[in-house]
């Protein structure tokens, strides 16, 4: 299993490395725009940075490597079967959340805060595992109606 | 020393009234209220506040809006150590220790040591505001921009401090913390540095969906991730507060935050963030125990605490003593006095001299009333850890969305907030720490700013930098810091 970690920043390593050479050579030259008149020239610190990020990327990998090498360790195929399957069904949770924020954001601008929030609030307490439906109605008007009051009306910042 | 006596006395003379007393405590309620909310600063708190002081004497007015300052940076402690949430910027460091002590049923505990460390930090800067304001004010104006570029150097190294198990993961952290805070105009010549033709840019990305998306919005992906199987509590019931040996175990700890937080205070510019991040870092190089650090050791609190709560006596400092607003919060404190027609300045203790007695006499109100206000802040937030998940992290959500929107007004930036949310939740999967992503991204600006006016100003030499007492030291601080951290890591290693 501790191999399995390395072996992820392995992979993050190498996309951080793949990275990097795209953000000095493609991104940074056409993104940056690098005119100085004295000093530094606003293209020095993106380039440093990208540079020490490949640097960086590079000493994950091969201190990963190194160590994966030097430790040969054997792993438990049935327990390592059992992980993915948890991983799956964590990803697809995660993502639905990710999903129902997206959404909340789009009405939240469409529609504003006052008609957005009370059923994108059900549908994640819902989600998170709120067994009982008056308690989640209960929730989800008093703290729409209390932020509500509180933003718009009492710090005058504008929800609707 | 006599007449300043006599003129704190005359200072408690003027504050000491039912109106004042009154308004010190509404502005520290409003104060406490608006840290708590993540998104909601002691700025927006005191700008939302200032109208309301127009037909205030200066000296209520002052009390109710330093009330307003000292409550918000205490209030951002609370939802750090409830829902992993820092409700300013500056309680960012207060998360690592703060939630792991609200997981194993010690909000209560955490909570109250954030307080008294709160208390005691402000209540130590307050009396060297009094009493040293214009001498430290004179050194602090010293620091041109080579001292703070070294002054961040050194800082940098914070990074090591708060990277975990993997110093290379967390110097990956903090690189790529560096090129989100390049995004927007160049800060000295204006070019657009990765906009990618979005004017929603220019201004770089905001500090708060930074902040509210790597520590909240993760925090809920995480959560996310299992379904509650019946309705529990998402933390352990908090059992007791802070007691005496709590807290007598925390008071060197507290003394170099109060310390720092001072120094970095009165550094116009630099900030509370970066104060409690130096305090932790100090905290954490000093103990005995630094390997637990992050898993929820109350002195990494009360450094957090201490480290930021500092900083509001600091900052008066260049203010009253200079009339140099060191930043936003005494920027917009800067213009309330100039409402109500005082000029901060050397000329002001002359000119105004009960009046500035006055508002010294209110901060030491502030901090009374703060303890009793904090206090029962810590009573009425507490039962946040008995709210079974299902609640606390739906609300969290929409309470990180409406904050973030609040910041600016901005819906571009709640998109931000999630993008930073996925951000977070993919480096706490991965073992990467957020710490040093956060302390790259708030200091590139000012050490990117300070490194290009030095060399400006020394046609391109970068012997500017050693050749200035100030900036050498820092320097030297910088260099022995590595040298330590670097046989810190050694020694465990070879351990293992």
């Amino acid at each position: 299993m501790v191999n399995d970690e390395k072996k992820k920043d392995i992979k993050i390593g190498i996309i951080l490395l793949i990275f990097s050479v795209i953000n000095y050579n493609i991104i940074i030259p056409y993104y940056v725009k690098g005119r100085t008149l004295s000093g530094l020239s606003p293209i020095f610190f993106p380039k440093l940075a990208t540079i020490f990020l490949g640097i960086f990327s590079l000493a994950l990998i091969l201190s990963r490597w190194y160590s994966i090498r030097n430790k040969k360790e054997k792993e438990d195929n049935k327990g390592k079967k059992k992980e993915v399957g948890i991983v799956s069904y964590r990803s697809y949770r995660v993502l639905t959340t990710i999903t129902i924020m997206s959404i909340y954001l789009m009405l939240f601008k469409q529609i504003g805060f006052l008609w957005a929030t009370p059923p994108m609030l059900a549908l994640l307490m819902f989600f998170f595992g709120m067994p009982k439906f008056k308690r989640l109605l209960f929730f989800c008007i008093t703290t729409t109606v209390i932020l509500f009051f509180l933003f718009e009306k009492g710090l005058k910042i504008p929800l609707d | 020393m006599q007449d300043l006596f006599q003129n704190i006395l005359e200072g408690f003379h003027l504050m000491l009234t039912l109106g004042n007393l009154l308004a010190v405590i509404f502005g520290v309620i409003f104060g406490v209220f608006m840290g708590a909310v993540p998104g909601l600063t002691a700025t927006m708190g005191i700008a939302l506040i200032i109208p309301m002081t127009y037909f205030l004497d200066p000296v209520t007015a002052f009390a109710m809006l330093l009330g307003a300052y000292k409550g918000g940076l205490f209030g951002g402690s609370i939802p750090a150590i409830l829902i992993n949430t820092p409700g300013t910027p500056a309680a960012a460091a207060t998360v690592f220790d703060g939630y792991p002590m609200a997981q194993q049923g010690k909000a209560g505990k955490a909570m109250g040591i954030a307080l008294y460390s709160s208390v005691i930090a402000d209540a130590f800067t307050t009396i060297c505001l009094i009493f040293i304001a214009v001498r430290l004010a004179k050194i602090a104006l010293k620091f041109g921009p080579p001292e703070y570029a070294t002054l961040i150097i050194f800082s940098m190294t914070i990074v090591a401090s708060v990277s975990g198990r993997s110093l290379i993961k967390g110097l990956l952290a903090a690189t790529v913390g560096f090129l989100f805070a390049i995004v927007g105009l160049d800060p000295m010549l204006s070019t657009p540095r990765f906009v990618f033709g979005s004017v929603y840019l220019f201004d770089g990305i905001s500090v708060m969906a930074v902040m509210i998306g790597l520590f909240a919005i993760s925090e809920v992906l995480i959560q996310a991730e299992q379904k509650e199987k019946k309705s529990t509590t998402y933390v352990p019931v908090s059992k007791g507060g802070a007691t005496w040996e709590d807290l007598k175990s925390c008071l060197p700890t507290i003394a170099r935050g109060s310390l720092i937080g001072l120094a970095i205070g009165a550094i116009p510019g630099i900030g509370g963030t970066v104060s409690s991040f130096l305090s932790y870092s100090e905290a954490r190089r000093v103990s005995k125990h630094p390997e637990k650090f992050g898993t929820g050791v109350i002195q990494g609190v009360a450094a957090a605490e201490s480290g930021n709560n500092a900083v509001c006596g600091g900052t008066l400092i260049p203010l009253m003593a200079l009339g140099i607003p060191g930043n936003s919060t005494t920027a917009v404190l800067l213009g309330a006095f100039m409402i109500h027609g005082l000029s901060p300045g050397p000329t002001l203790f002359k000119e105004h001299s009960a009046t500035v007695y006055g508002i010294f006499a209110g901060l030491i109100l502030a901090n009374i009333v703060l303890m009793v206000i904090g206090s029962l802040a810590i009573k009425v937030f507490s039962p946040v850890t008995k709210l079974p998940k299902s609640v606390v992290f739906p609300i969290t959500a929409i309470l990180c969305t409406i904050g973030t929107y609040g910041f600016n007004c901005s819906y571009f930036e709640l998109w931000l907030m999630l993008l930073f949310g996925v951000i977070g939740y993919l480096m706490r999967k991965y073992g990467f720490p957020l710490a040093p992503l956060v302390i790259g991204f708030i200091l590139e600006p000012i050490g990117e700013r300070a490194i290009r006016q030095s060399l400006i100003l020394s046609g391109g030499s970068p012997l500017i930098f050693v050749t200035r007492p100030i900036s050498a030291l820092f320097l030297f601080l910088a260099l022995v810091s590595i040298f330590i951290l670097s046989s810190a890591i050694k020694k465990a290693k070879s351990l293992n």
